[in-house]
């Protein structure tokens, strides 16, 4: 796959000095902490590195990802052992868990069970890193559409979930927001008075309800201020930082490559601007009935994922749809590669990436042997190779990837799963 | 507390200032319903896209058709005034007029007289007493404009109008007979039928068909056809709601609602263009089970699924809670490529790993084999005769039938069915699951039902309830 950053960073913009920039000026480069989503579990033998002696090859799936093979870590064998616990269905527990490490709220929402308990990892990530950017993280779909459990994969400290944007036009507008900088200004100006007036009224009425009211009133007035706090940032150009042509997303159920790739690219995008330092991609959800016409698979994606490993044709079929992904996954790869982040490294050298799914094998719906991708090298803080674990716990694989970013907190999740970083993960 | 669903601040917002707004966020769902609190999250995509839609209704508005006074600033407060009872749904307290009042000053020092009226407007597009049902109680007692708001929401799917809120102001919504008698007005209204349309889309699945795909064709596409299947199931909830008046219609009548093209569907050559009563005699269909909307919804895009109609029989129409799947079993199925849908389901039920669940689920489905994944009627799948015998296991043994229209005939006369359905306008109307603290009300629902079997009386039931009328926040 072809790096795409002429595509994306197209021109060149006045060069002005990053925020991060002047970080490294005083230190070094700050980090990046990226989850992708892709669902429906995989096709375990088509999934895992082949080992040969002391050498490892890239399985048909992951053999996109062979161009940053040195900046990859890929941890076999790690469970989502947290799943073993509390109420939800295969799935339900599968992406309610797979960020958050943590039992779902039992309720009756949605059969027999309710949001996620706890904070996903980006989070609190965010918690630490995110406070300096426009954005203190950044959450995007493609084709998300619905908005229930299986739709929902990052949660705020209270357990909320956070919707992902999967409207490219709107992402645009708020990395880029009004071309032309008077109107910018202007509107920026009304925005911000119409929502410290919202905000007021927000206090004024929280004062007067009962707590479980002010709560609902407050969990809405953070995301005020939070879209407050985005129109008070202005997006600096920069050589690596252009403001790209506004994008005219598709529609219809085709759409999905196109979309796909409109928002990885800005996702990259707002990384390499210092939008946000921290962000997700949800490609779909969980149990996604997607049909990969463009990659010439006519049955739907999660019907498929049901199919017996001796149905030839749907194992092949499943194989082609998570190769698909890796394609994306290492196309978005390639731009952080091809965008420098000072001192001769690239975005992609002080990010780290975690590439999920909710489920394991497919048909069977298990949470064991998740195929789990950390790309980049967390500025030089995560090891790279295939590293065999034999059941290690995905909390201590994300609780090793978020200290690999940065973070100082030493247990995330469930702690009853989390003993510490997963042994091997970090220099 | 309950916020409003997208559809209801869309409504607020036309029936207020006039203009068609657009709110482009998803409903959050919670037990299948837009309206459950529990389930609605805050997230700063709807905050961003209330802004947006806010800005684009204010631009729209006609400034002096809101306000009969002028546009300049003597008439500041008596706009905030009456811009804000209608938003806020109640007369503004004194701080609330002083806080708007101060606010428009502000922005009148930056921008001229119609611009401030409209970004003030803005402000309560997106304030706490519009966006969200913010209720208070009196000594216990819920206050009659927040009576009226509960009311208005649960039949019409927006704010009081009014009558209604001149009602309440002067304390006529105290008796359950007043509660219902303007029940009884707001019923009659086209909101009304909306709303009740809404909730029938909601519970039997089809508010989610859009944006879905189903493969098998169909004259201009499936996507082309799904508006209409929603306004046939939307339609045809409010006529048995409004004008039938008997439950049974919505499963086993041979009426329902449709266009030329979704007529052609059903194998009705209709004329022109629009929506028209139809009658089902003589044509494979019959009820609600059978409109294409439904039969869409519960089935994937690839081809019908026996599971997913059977499953939405248990858990919508019977109310009852399914287990989920144990962990670590092989879910799979056969290829499809050939022979019928319900060779290949027929694992499910032979394998006992599977059994368990599958034969209270599966067999349900194969009585509505005869209609594929756009609702379209086969007789033959894949070359083969399509066998539509199926099932319902119950406790106290089962019914067995063949085909769509001994199953709809079932669920028209079965007591489990009209107790569920009671339970499923409940939990819309009241945006909660139903504790045990609900037990006479959701009692007293169903035995106006079973009295008068009009689904009419369970709402009128319910809003002049104690527990609708006097507290207990939703």
């Amino acid at each position: 796959m072809k790096p795409s950053r002429r595509r994306v960073l197209k021109g060149l913009g006045a060069s002005l000095a990053l925020p991060w920039l002047e970080a490294f000026a005083q230190g070094s480069p700050p980090r990046r902490f990226v989850t992708l989503f892709s669902p429906n579990g995989t096709v375990t033998a088509d999934w895992e590195p082949r080992r040969t002696g002391t050498t490892w090859a890239l399985s048909p799936i992951l053999q996109p990802l062979m161009a940053f093979e040195s900046k990859l870590l890929i941890p076999l064998a790690v469970d989502l052992q947290t799943a073993t616990t509390g109420p939800g269905d295969g799935h339900q527990r599968g992406i309610g868990h797979l960020w958050t490490a943590r039992a779902l709220r039992p309720g009756s929402l949605f059969g027999t069970v309710s949001w996620a308990s706890g904070p996903s990892i980006d989070q609190r990530v965010a918690a630490e890193l995110g406070g300096v950017t426009a954005m203190r993280s950044l959450e995007l779909g493609v084709m998300v559409n619905e908005a229930n459990l299986l739709s929902r994969m990052i949660y705020d400290d209270l357990g909320n979930p956070l919707a992902p944007e999967s409207n490219p036009r709107v992402v645009f507008e708020r990395l880029f927001g009004d071309a032309n900088p008077l109107a910018a200004q202007r509107r920026r100006a009304r925005r911000k008075s119409v929502l410290d007036a919202v905000l007021g009224e927000l206090a004024a009425v929280s004062g007067q309800v009962s707590a479980a009211d002010r709560r609902v009133l407050d969990a809405h007035a953070t995301t005020v201020r939070e879209v407050e706090r985005r129109i008070e940032a202005v997006t600096m150009p920069s050589a690596t930082c252009v403001r790209p042509p506004e994008p005219m997303p598709p529609d219809g159920p085709d759409a999905f490559p196109v979309l796909a790739e409109l928002q990885l690219d800005l996702l990259a995008l707002a990384l390499a601007c210092d939008v946000t330092r921290v962000a997700s991609l949800q490609f779909s959800r969980s149990a996604s009935p997607l049909v990969f016409r463009w990659a010439n698979v006519g049955i739907e994606h999660h019907e498929l994922s049901h199919h017996t490993d001796d149905d030839p044709q749907a194992r092949a079929d499943i194989t082609t749809i998570h190769r698909w992904y890796a394609q994306r996954v290492a196309r978005f790869l390639a731009v952080l590669e091809a965008t420098p982040a000072g001192a001769g490294t690239t975005l992609l050298d002080q990010s780290v990436v975690i590439w999920g799914n909710e489920l394991g094998q497919g048909n069977t719906h298990s949470h064991r042997s998740v195929p789990f991708v950390v790309a980049g090298t967390g500025g030089g803080s995560l090891r790279s190779g295939v590293l065999e674990t034999n059941g290690g716990s995905h909390a201590e694989l994300l609780l090793a990837c978020a200290q690999a970013a940065g973070a100082s907190f030493t247990s995330f999740g469930d702690p009853s799963f989390c003993r510490g970083p997963l042994p091997g993960v970090l220099r | 507390m309950r916020r409003l669903t997208r559809l209801e601040w869309q409504a607020s917002v036309k029936q207020t200032l006039g203009v068609d707004a657009v709110l482009d966020v998803p409903d959050d769902e919670g037990l299948g319903f837009s309206t459950v609190a529990e389930g609605q999250s805050a997230s700063a995509s709807l905050a961003s896209r209330l802004l947006e839609a806010s800005e684009a209704a204010t631009e729209a508005m006609a400034l002096d058709q809101v306000s009969p006074c002028a546009i300049a600033d003597p008439c500041a407060p008596q706009f905030i005034e009456r811009v804000g009872r209608r938003l806020f749904r109640r007369a503004l307290t004194t701080d609330e007029r002083g806080r708007l009042e101060a606010r428009y000053a502000e922005f009148r020092r930056a921008e001229d007289a119609p611009t401030s009226f409209r970004l003030l407007t803005e402000v309560m597009l997106q304030a706490p007493q519009f966006l969200f049902r913010v209720e208070r109680s009196v000594d216990g007692r819920l206050d009659s404009t927040s009576l009226a708001t509960r009311l208005a929401f649960a039949l019409t799917g927006q704010g009081p109008d009014d009558a209604l809120l001149s009602a309440a102001e002067h304390e006529e919504l105290a008796t359950a007979a007043e509660v219902r008698a303007q029940a009884s007005r707001l019923l009659e209204t086209e909101a009304a039928r909306r709303a009740v349309g809404r909730f029938h889309l909601e519970w039997w699945g089809v508010s989610k068909l859009a944006r879905q795909e189903r493969s098998s064709s169909l004259d201009g596409g499936f996507a082309a056809l799904v508006p209409s299947m929603e306004q046939e199931v939307s339609s045809l909830g409010a006529f048995v709601t409004l004008d039938d008046h008997r439950l049974a219609t919505l499963f086993s009548g041979k009426t329902t609602f449709v266009d030329p093209p979704l007529g052609a569907l059903y194998g009705l050559s209709l004329e022109g263009s629009g929506v028209r009563q139809v009658s089902l005699d003589g044509v494979q269909r019959l009820g609600a089970l059978t409109t294409a909307g439904v039969l869409a919804t519960w089935a994937k895009s690839t081809g019908s699924s026996p599971t997913l109609r059977g499953k939405f029989v248990r858990e919508r129409l019977l109310c009852e809670t399914l287990p989920t799947p144990p962990p670590n079993v092989s879910m799979t199925l056969p290829p499809a490529s050939f022979g019928t849908t319900r060779a290949r389901f027929e694992r499910h039920v032979t394998d006992p790993a599977c059994a368990g669940c599958h034969r209270l689920l599966d067999p349900i489905g194969f009585g509505l084999e005869r209609y594929d994944e756009s609702g379209a009627f086969r007789l033959l799948e894949n070359g083969r005769p399509i066998d539509a015998h199926g099932e319902i296991a119950l406790e106290d043994g089962g019914v067995r039938f063949e085909g769509a229209e001994p199953l709809g005939a079932w669920l028209a006369q079965d007591a489990r069915v009209r107790e569920c359905v009671a339970r499923q306008w409940f939990r819309f109307l009241m945006g909660r699951a139903e504790t045990e603290a609900d037990r006479c009300t959701l009692a007293a629902m169903t035995t106006a039902l079973e009295r008068t079997q009009d689904p009419r009386e369970l709402l009128l039931e319910l809003v002049s309830s104690e527990a609708f009328r006097l507290g207990g926040a939703p």
